[in-house]
């Protein structure tokens, strides 16, 4: 078990390396962060421009310039930014729990929500529950993120002007100035969750559920539970051990390889909910064409996905025996 | 001698249908799909012909500012006073066409890079699967937004903007066409490809993807629904499709403030996304059931809903413990019922075999006993258990009986067993239906039963799971598990059917002991006539839904009746029976001599414990000679080595060490062209004839495929037609495609594309075990005949002895690896000398209940290996 998973791991790191040094030399390529102080008029003295480019490191090739932005990271440093004196490091350190706790949430709720619909669909195919189960997940499916959010957020602005009471929060992650009291700052937090993760874990809760129903209704369909059946086992426990417990394995790949597009949900809503998150500070960096602040982004992105796959694959190793204990 | 099975082919009169008419059948049947086909279809018009027909264009300004919706404008205008209807179809033009390009490039790139990964399998594929997983950990957003607006100052065209979406979108095509060509690749009809000498390139693009399409059909549908919440999504944010032009993800950004004040500008792109998506997502999955209809899946807790029509109840007969009276099952939309008005009786401890050929409803009797028909089947006709009438139960007073009173024993222990539990989880769920009971006493009671089994350390098996045992072992503790609650009917369902014939021994040892301790009766359900000979007391053959014949197995076996039973015996393997006299050739000239062939695997290292021996030797040292005209059998069972022996003298893999030489040239050491050129005179026929030939291809196409391949296309056709009539199939085959055949014609289709070339050696690979007994008869007289008209070699290799004995002058025995014993037929089936030739030959039941009865209860051959006479180790050096 311990090889599998330091082989993983290995895996894991390499990939990362691979993965930054290839999105490091697309994004260099890409433009020309200093494109825009160019192009400016009055036009901006050759000196000022060429100071900047050093500042920048953009002298340099591009090799160079990676392994020097990796030896930075590394020691906690990302490199200087477009806009200057803005420590990249600092700036998102504190963002990166405030997406985290949102993200997580989501996959929470999504995940024991698309279980028990899913396999409350698959055992009662075709009939009323699961044509409402199955209908709704495909409307939500279809449902663009931003317009659900940007709906939520406006109705929960009319809710609260109506009643004339703050029912929903609808935007920052916390309330400005923050609660001191560890539990009310909780609550406070979970207030402002609310409504954007209603919106990460509808689109997610929709398509998971309509995995687990497949999964569900080829498990139902198996030999080993017509075999239970023959042996006389009760329903639940049918359903328990013999139905359910067999089809989970899978799914926790598929929520593994859903997480990059958890994050860009996550992207979109805390732009619409002005969240100061991940987010945000993408969108900033991108309209600024800071292509450190962006690698920087990605990297604690690929860092979170390659992690959480990681996990994926530990906890389907642990919970399929037929992994975990090869042949005797 | 006729072919039995030509009156299917008679009776069709309409022409070949391929799957592809038939998949389109299916999704014009399913009416959301259809539904969604016509909203696309609709939408797609307006958002093409709508802005040529509309008369505002979307960047015209016209007077009415934020206009709700009126005739002029159906859905408003915005505050610049653009109409919104122009705008919103200019929205649509833009996504349906960004998204078509980037589903085209994602299903290009994705389609390519996936088949090669999943053909070439090995380094190619971890490394195109390493570039999948880079690609997956870069956020689509992100990454698109940031190139997207460094490429260019005023935003990127709508191809740059649908290029950077393709290329992060194609991994998902690509790991789904990946995943299916590495199932295909193991398929038979791909390596029989691979041995007429096709190339890589040929196989991949004329085999598999053909295969594929429909997934990558399926998933690019699909993805064009992704693409487009993808491609509005960056347009919201501003980093998509920019000013002057719009997307409907910019006219949402853009109304942001107004959901309620004016909602037209908020509600109308968003709804329209919605539908769009929501549209091709039912088409996309109508498309994927059309393509993949799985067998109609089967719910067995749902309270069956099985429609009866019961006849005035008679008072049930006698004192039999089961009594089945006029029972007919019928499922919807077949012309004739699948079980037809059949009575039958089990008396109280009796054994009575049910014989039958696939299709002629054996298994489906058992299933009515127990209460498991399949959803939709009708059944008439009483079912009685213990004088009670068991037919219409619901599933809460079934569990009185099943596990209980009735258990049952399912033919492919594989599956029976619930792969996440442990052995002893699920003895212990077996004890708990009668009551509470102590974790310690379950596991005592349950290690007894396992060693009445004769199932060494039970103990430790309590433990592991079902896929940590073989076979045999998991079969009897299948066994074992029926035997908990002293049932009073044991069904056995082919119990043995999916086992090696020394296991089969073990299995039905333990069956009997099964019935000793409980007293309990048997129903035995079983298409070998030979099998029931030692076990049943009554036997009842059946044939079509009826029971032709119902006799004391004595009787049955000296004065059969029906003509349909005779045949039956008659057919039934009998060894020591005529052997093949070798025909007296004077020395022939070697066409094949394999010369210390070797092959070593390595175990995965998550498999062995550490330090252990990770060599798998699957061949060792193996040495014959095969002339010209003569046939080699080769017999082993499951791990023996001699499926790994046909695929290294095939040509499919390299042997560790050794030669293969075919007519003086070493195959394993040759070059591709000089391979290519020895493929003409060596063929193959695989055992499996429903995946052994290509379903996209007809007959035509597979037949003609080996003259292609070695560029011989003149006078095909005549050859293709020459072919099918030795097989004895007729010209009108020509047309048609595998699906439309039954499984005996599919392997003389088989044998006739092996004869195409005018081989000089065919290699067999259990060319009949697929096969119904009576089809077999006719494959083996077939394969005679064949090989007595021309000159041509067998290579073959099967389990059965009765057929390797018919068909062979010499016969080979292998076990793990070795070939233990080497020499003529008649020597081997009579004088054996080896201990493992012996056991084999004993295992094999004999037709004829006195003297089967005599074996079982006499003096045993010993088993082999045993601890004082193991296998001798592989004397090849490990490297």
């Amino acid at each position: 078990m311990l090889a599998l998973i330091a082989r993983r791991l290995a895996n894991s790191i390499a990939i990362l390396m691979l993965s930054t040094f290839v999105v490091f030399v697309l994004i260099a390529l890409a433009g020309d962060p200093l494109g825009e102080m160019r192009d400016r008029q009055p036009p901006v003295p050759e000196n000022v421009i060429h100071a900047e480019e050093v500042r920048l490191g953009l002298d340099q090739p591009v090799v160079t310039r990676y392994f020097r932005w990796l030896g930075g990271v590394v020691q906690g440093d990302f490199g200087p930014s477009v806009k200057p004196n803005q420590n990249i490091g600092a700036e998102l350190a504190p963002r990166v729990s405030v997406t985290l706790r949102l993200v997580t949430v989501a996959i929470v709720i999504a995940l024991v929500l698309a279980l028990i619909a899913g396999t409350v669909a698959a055992l009662f195919r075709n009939r009323w529950a699961d044509h409402l189960i199955s209908t709704s997940a495909f409307v939500l499916i279809a449902l663009p993120s931003f317009w659900l959010a940007v709906l939520l957020k406006q109705l929960g602005i009319a809710i609260n002007k109506a009643s004339g009471y703050r029912v929903f929060f609808t935007v920052g992650d916390v309330s400005v100035p923050a609660p001191q009291d560890w539990l009310a700052l909780v609550g406070d937090m979970a207030g402002h969750m609310i409504l954007p993760t209603i919106v990460l874990t509808m689109i997610h809760y929709a398509s998971w559920s309509r995995y687990q129903r497949t999964a569900i209704v080829e498990s139902l369909s198996s030999e080993h539970v017509r075999f239970a059946v023959l042996r006389g086992l009760s329903r639940r426990r049918i359903i328990g051990s013999h139905v359910v417990r067999p089809a989970l394995i899978p799914i926790v790949t598929v929520v593994a390889l859903d997480l990059p597009a958890l994050f860009s949900g996550a992207v979109i809503t805390e732009t619409v909910f002005q969240w100061r998150g991940m987010g945000g500070f993408l969108l900033e960096s991108v309209a600024n064409r800071d292509a450190n602040a962006v690698m920087a982004w990605l990297l604690i992105a690929a860092v979170a996905v390659v992690f959480f796959n990681l996990l994926a694959d530990i906890v389907y190793a642990i919970i399929d025996p037929r992994i975990r204990y090869g042949h005797a | 001698m006729a072919t039995p099975d030509l009156a299917r082919d008679r009776s069709r009169e309409e022409r070949s249908v391929s799957r592809f008419r038939l998949a389109l059948r299916r999704f014009r049947a399913n009416p959301m799909a259809i539904l969604g086909l016509v909203i696309l279809t609709a939408l797609v018009l307006v958002a093409v012909f709508g802005p040529l027909v509309w008369h505002y264009g979307y960047t015209e300004i016209t007077p009415e500012l934020s206009s709700p919706p009126t005739w002029q404008h159906p859905l408003g205008t915005d505050t610049l006073g653009r109409d919104m209807l122009a705008l919103v179809m200019r929205g649509m033009q833009q996504s349906l066409l960004i998204a078509g390009t980037v589903a085209l490039i994602a299903c290009a790139l994705g389609t390519l890079l996936g088949v090669i990964s999943g053909y070439f399998g090995g380094l190619v594929d971890a490394t195109i699967m390493r570039i999948v997983d880079l690609v997956l950990t870069i956020p689509t957003i992100a990454l698109a937004a940031f190139l997207g607006n460094s490429m260019s100052k005023s935003g990127v065209s709508w191809l740059g903007l649908s290029l950077v979406l393709g290329a992060l979108f194609w991994t998902s095509v690509a790991r789904l066409v990946r995943g299916v060509s590495l199932s295909l690749r193991d398929l038979p009809f791909i390596k029989a490809a691979k041995v007429m000498g096709a190339g890589n390139a040929r196989i991949m693009f004329r085999h598999l993807v053909p295969n594929v399409a429909d997934h990558i059909i399926v998933s690019t549908a699909l993805l064009v629904g992704v693409a487009i919440l993808s491609e509005t999504g960056l347009s919201f944010l501003g980093f998509g499709v920019r000013p002057p032009d719009t997307s409907l993800g910019l006219l949402i950004s853009n109304a942001q403030s107004a959901v309620l004040t004016r909602p037209w500008m908020f509600y109308a792109p968003g709804l329209l996304i919605i539908l769009i998506v929501l549209s091709i997502n039912y088409v996309g999955e109508g498309l994927r059931d059309a393509f993949n209809p799985k067998a109609s899946p089967t719910n067995p807790l749902v309270t069956s809903r099985i429609l009866r029509r019961t006849k005035a109840t008679k008072a049930p007969a006698s004192d039999a413990l089961v009594s089945i009276d006029d029972l007919t099952v019928v499922f919807p939309g077949a012309d004739k019922p699948a079980v037809s008005g059949i009575n039958l009786s089990v008396a109280k401890g009796e054994v009575l075999a049910l014989v039958g050929e696939s299709g002629s409803g054996k298994s489906l009797t058992s299933l009515a006993i127990a209460g498991l028909l399949p959803i939709g089947a009708v059944q008439t006709g009483q079912v009685n258990f213990d004088s009670k009438d068991i037919g219409r139960l619901d599933f809460r007073q079934w569990r009185a009986y099943r596990g209980r009173r009735i258990a049952t024993i399912l033919q492919d222990p594989s599956t029976s067993l619930n792969p996440v539990l442990t052995i002893g989880a699920q003895f212990e769920e077996s004890f708990r239906i009668a009551g509470p009971i102590t974790h310690a006493e379950a596991r005592r009671r349950a290690v007894e039963l396992m060693e009445l089994m004769a199932i060494r350390n039970p103990e430790a098996r309590l433990d592991q799971y079902p896929h940590q045992m073989s076979g045999g072992i998991r079969q009897r503790i299948v066994i074992a598990m029926a035997m908990i609650h002293n049932p009073d009917l044991i069904i056995a369902d082919e119990p043995t059917t999916a086992l090696d014939v020394t296991v089969q021994a073990q299995v039905l040892d333990a069956l009997r002991v099964a019935r000793e301790r409980t007293n309990a009766a048997m129903l035995f359900i079983t298409h070998d006539l030979a099998l029931v000979a030692g076990i049943a007391d009554r036997v009842a053959v059946m044939r079509n839904g009826e029971i032709v014949e119902q006799q004391d197995v004595f009787s049955l076996f000296a004065n059969p009746r029906d003509p349909y039973t005779i045949r039956l015996l008659s057919l039934a393997p009998r060894l020591g029976g005529d052997v093949a006299t070798p025909a007296p050739r004077a020395a022939g000239e070697t066409l094949l001599s394999v010369e210390n062939l070797s092959r070593h695997f390595l175990r995965p290292r998550s498999q062995v414990a550490p330090g252990g021996d990770r060599t798998i030797h699957a061949l060792c040292g193996i040495d014959f000679k095969l002339a010209r005209g003569e046939t080699l059998g080769i017999v082993g069972e499951s791990g023996s080595g001699k499926t790994t022996l046909l695929t290294t003298v095939l040509g499919l893999y390299r042997p560790t060490t050794g030669r293969v030489v075919f007519e003086g040239v070493d195959l394993a050491h040759a070059d591709a062209a000089t391979r290519k050129q020895a493929a003409r005179h060596m063929s193959v026929v695989f055992q499996d004839p429903y995946t052994s030939l290509d379903p996209r291809m007809t007959v035509t196409e597979l037949l003609e495929e080996p003259a292609r391949i070695h560029g011989m296309t003149q006078g095909m056709r005549k050859r293709a037609l020459a072919a099918l009539d030795r097989v004895r199939l007729p010209s009108s085959a020509l047309e048609r495609f595998p699906h439309e055949f039954s499984g005996g014609q599919r392997q003389r289709i088989a044998i006739a594309r092996a004869l195409m070339l005018d081989p000089r050696l065919v290699v067999l690979d259990e060319p009949v075990s697929a096969l119904d007994v009576s089809i077999q008869r006719d494959i083996i007289e077939l394969l005679g005949e064949l090989k007595r008209d021309s000159d041509v070699a067998y290579l073959l290799v099967a389990h059965d002895l009765a057929v390797v004995a018919e068909l062979s002058d010499r016969i080979g025995v292998m076990y793990g690896g070795q070939m233990v014993e080497l020499g003529d037929a008649g020597q081997i089936m009579s004088a054996p000398r080896h201990p493992y030739t012996r056991a084999l030959l004993d295992a094999v039941p004999i037709p004829d209940p006195v003297l089967e009865r005599a074996r079982l209860t006499g003096i045993r051959v010993p088993s082999w290996p045993t601890a004082a006479d193991p296998l001798p180790p592989c004397p090849i050096h490990q490297h």
